[in-house]
């Protein structure tokens, strides 16, 4: 062969390897690694860490309303004199009842107690233990009572059945431990409600020192057919499996304490109202996790939220943090507006989109901040949808992102 | 090899190298040509053609083609052309973002075929030992629908997404320029052809040639630069390509 064919052969042989080489090397994927866009995603954002929190709150000291004028003056049981003492004391076998006299009677069946009490200024003290035991209390007027280190489980209703119309004060003793359960199963009476371990027909104004473990396995942990109060000085533990944590129908206030608040029923809520729900101070942890639950007469889907106020919500002081795990579970969901003027609310909502949205805020109507720190994250969701979003000026720091709405004053 | 020869091969030459370079964030890609063109008359010829490109640094397959194509010479100056193009692409990833700039969709690369008609005009002049062409072409290019997957950066999982079905009308506009080297069988050409769709979508630049051995035999060389109006297509890649290709005429 000539060394010019010789040569042309070689040129083609190397040019043949060279293009085999080349379409051998194009096998590969130009595609950028999903995990490093995962981890670079501009826009994610790491929500503060919620958890329950049980260390102390220096809140200050509790300054009771002394001008009668005053909207909340009868919430202060200090205002009013207290004559009568009764004293409730339960035992694993039961329960004894002391001090009634003309003032009041008791009718006990082992653990459970009935006291109706016939007078005024009637004061009881509920101390003890028992598993299987409950304090149903009929009266037609206002009372207090003091839980003394009572440790209470009824296995068919409420621990606490108040069918008492007019205002409860109810006072966790300084330095105690108490602690209410109820059952899976409640034992109905006739034109009775008991919507909760700690059941309440009239309004209930919460005090002390002490601390209280409400715990539902099957309704809401507290509940109130008026109003809910509650003042400085005590730590609250609230669970419920199925039901709201804090059920106030025609408010709930939170002045101060400290609060854990756990529900894991589905469509539940932290603190529910179909009224007006004020934070002024103290110190909220709210954790839900329910799935959202389709209300068919309604034609309409409801899920489980921090804070489900059906009127204005105000918020005025104090610290509520919120986190919600379960599908659609929203952070706040206010019907009618949301008034801030201070205090700090931190809502992270990681729950996934399905029947229902799960955003941080929603406010059905304005919502304006003149005041306080607002954090909002939604991972699956907006973080904030309000009818109007009212900011006043001068915020220190403002950020909003597809899932993070941030302000500070 | 000649003088001449020698000046346009090291030209070539200087161009392939300093051309990417000239442009680090780009792309670099390879096309093979390999075509058959058969003159069924005087003035009709038909043509079979395939092509394979690679982007990413030669490292992935851009798309894969096979064409066929007709070719009528009205006049020695006029040339009509018809053909169709079944193309396979692998389409590059496509990640979309939210208003703020955050991530929302994330569309790895995928494959699907495409179906491309298109029909041209070519007219060109003799300048002296010059050639200037001047080829109008109209393509539409029909992609049908397709599934593919997408990871959704809000609900953090993959999902079935449907890429639509799309037809697009592209015109074509090039001008070449040709230099007749005297005894010589390579012939040195430069061109610059506008993607016009709705509007200017890309402008491709070519330095190359063409050998030809015994009449039948053509082989083609040559670097082309595919610069994308960016205000139509933010996302395109300017790709730098080196085009090989052979063709068989009988």
């Amino acid at each position: 062969m000539p060394t010019s064919s010789r040569r042309k052969m070689k040129l083609a042989k190397y040019t043949f390897l060279a293009l085999a080489a080349m379409l051998l090397a194009a096998c590969t994927n130009d595609d950028t690694d999903l995990e490093w866009l995962i981890d670079n995603n501009p826009g994610k954002v790491v929500p503060p860490v919620i958890e329950m929190d049980y260390s102390d709150l220096d809140e200050g000291l509790d300054v009771i309303v002394t001008d009668p004028s005053d909207e909340t003056y009868n919430d202060y049981w200090e205002n009013s004199p207290w004559t009568t003492t009764v004293r409730v004391n339960y035992t694993a076998d039961g329960a004894t009842v002391t001090g009634t006299g003309t003032r009041a009677k008791a009718v006990i069946d082992g653990g459970h107690v009935v006291l109706t009490i016939l007078a005024s200024r009637v004061h009881v003290i509920a101390s003890g233990e028992c598993q299987d035991g409950s304090l149903k209390v009929y009266s037609d007027n206002k009372y207090k009572m003091t839980l003394n280190g009572l440790t209470l489980a009824n296995p068919t209703g409420p621990a606490i059945n108040n069918q008492c119309g007019k205002t409860l004060y109810l006072i966790v003793a300084q330095g105690t431990a108490n602690k209410l359960q109820d059952g899976a199963d409640y034992a109905y009476v006739e034109e009775e409600d008991m919507k909760g371990t700690l059941f309440s027909e009239g309004q209930v104004i919460f005090s002390g020192q002490g601390e209280l473990e409400v715990t539902s396995v099957s309704h809401n942990a507290i509940a109130s057919d008026d109003y809910l109060r509650f003042r400085k000085g005590c730590k609250y533990k609230l669970t419920s499996e199925k039901g709201n944590c804090l059920r106030g129908k025609d408010a709930v206030y939170v002045d101060g304490s400290v609060f854990n608040m756990t529900t894991r029923g589905d469509a539940k809520k932290g603190i529910t109202s179909r009224g007006l729900v004020a934070i002024n101070g103290g110190r909220a942890t709210i954790i839900t996790s329910g799935a959202p639950v389709v209300e068919a007469e309604l034609n309409d889907t409801t899920s489980s939220a921090g804070v489900k106020c059906d009127s204005i919500m105000t918020i005025a002081g104090g610290e509520l943090r919120i986190l919600c795990l379960g599908e659609g579970g929203k952070g706040i969901n206010a019907h009618q507006g949301i008034v801030m003027t201070g205090g700090k609310v931190t809502v992270v909502t990681q729950g996934v989109k399905g029947l229902a949205s799960p955003k941080g805020i929603k406010c059905e109507g304005e919502l304006a901040v003149t005041a306080g720190a607002l954090y909002s994250y939604s991972k699956h969701a907006r973080p904030v949808d309000a009818t109007t979003l009212n900011l006043a000026p001068a915020h220190r720091v403002y950020e909003t992102k597809t899932h993070l709405f941030k302000v500070e004053y | 090899m000649g003088r001449s020869k020698r000046k346009i091969a090291v030209a070539l030459a200087l161009a392939a190298m300093l051309l990417p370079t000239a442009a680090m964030a780009d792309d670099t890609g390879l096309t093979l040509d390999l075509g058959v063109e058969k003159k069924v008359s005087k003035k009709f010829s038909v043509g079979l053609d395939t092509e394979f490109r690679t982007r990413n640094d030669f490292k992935t397959v851009d798309h894969v083609t096979a064409a066929v194509s007709g070719k009528y010479k009205v006049t020695k100056w006029l040339k009509l052309e018809a053909g169709y193009q079944f193309l396979v692409i692998n389409h590059r990833e496509h990640l979309s973002l939210h208003d703020d700039g955050s991530y929302n969709n994330w569309r790895p690369s995928y494959y699907s075929t495409s179906h491309r008609v298109s029909a041209a005009v070519n007219g060109d002049v003799d300048l002296g030992r010059f050639n200037v062409a001047l080829r109008e072409r109209w393509q539409y290019t029909y992609r049908p629908e397709h599934s593919t997957t997408r990871y959704d950066f809000d609900n953090e999982y993959m999902e079935d997404c449907q890429v639509h079905a799309k037809g697009k009308h592209v015109l074509r506009s090039r001008l070449k320029l040709e230099y007749n080297i005297p005894h010589c069988k390579f012939t040195p050409a430069v061109s610059v052809e506008a993607y016009t769709g709705s509007s200017l979508e890309k402008t491709r630049f070519v330095v190359g040639g063409s050998y030809t051995h015994k009449k039948h035999h053509s082989f083609e060389l040559g670097y082309h630069y595919q610069l994308y109006n960016h205000t139509v297509k933010p996302e395109a890649i300017n790709t730098h390509q080196i085009v090989m290709g052979y063709a068989y005429k009988f």
